[in-house]
């Protein structure tokens, strides 16, 4: 399995952690930017289309259409 | 709050992780260490234009019996999401080779079917798009 390192060591200043947290965003994006590329569209997963389940909440095959609706509780936070 | 284990479908949220980019259908491109989610974080994400929670992946604390995903009862039960997934795709087996996943050590899908959760991840979008 492909596995790619990148590192980069900022030294010879103290960093606060709002200018760390920052770096770490930007980092974020750039890597989630390069991997998209242009391809950032929204993807429908064979899990929901094929079984009708969906990441965030199990979506009944009869209103897989519906699916949106019934995942905005989503995982970790629904109610009971 | 919840147990001890980490929830790979959690919601796109300050005090949350982006731990994957979704390549391409059943594709995540595992991100190690994993970036904690802020809102400048969402912001950016956003200002690029990717459907966060449905090109990225996001994990939290396991909220248990608290979820709509939770089978059975609190501090006993399990999560039936990857119950499922496995299920309806008839994963039988563990992936050969894993990923570096961030959140292998607490996963809760981890936790209950090892390997083969590593298999069906890939393949969970929490947010499908809206037809």
């Amino acid at each position: 399995m492909a596995s790619y390192k990148f590192v980069y060591t900022v030294s010879g200043i103290d960093l606060t952690d709002a200018q760390k947290a920052k770096i770490s965003e930007e980092i974020a994006g750039v890597v989630t930017r390069g991997v998209l590329g242009e391809s950032r569209a929204a993807v429908r997963p064979d899990l929901l289309t094929l079984h009708g389940v969906a990441g965030g909440k199990m979506v009944p095959v009869d209103v897989r259409g519906e699916a949106t609706a019934f995942i905005s509780g989503g995982c970790g936070g629904g109610e009971v | 709050m919840t147990g001890s284990t980490t929830c790979p479908s959690a919601a796109a949220e300050p005090g949350s992780a982006l731990f994957g980019v979704v390549a391409a259908k059943g594709q995540v491109a595992y991100i190690t260490p994993n970036v904690p989610v802020t809102k400048e974080l969402l912001a950016i994400l956003g200002q690029s234009g990717v459907p966060v929670e449905n090109r990225l992946r996001f994990s939290g604390a396991c909220m248990e019996h608290r979820c709509v995903q939770w089978q059975g009862e609190a501090g006993s039960g399990r999560c039936g999401l990857i119950d499922q997934a496995l299920d309806v795709f008839s994963i039988e087996s563990g992936a050969e080779a894993l990923p570096q996943c961030g959140i292998r050590n607490t996963c809760r899908w981890f936790a209950q079917h090892h390997r083969k959760a590593c298999a069906a991840c890939p393949e969970v979008i929490r947010r499908p798009p809206a037809d």
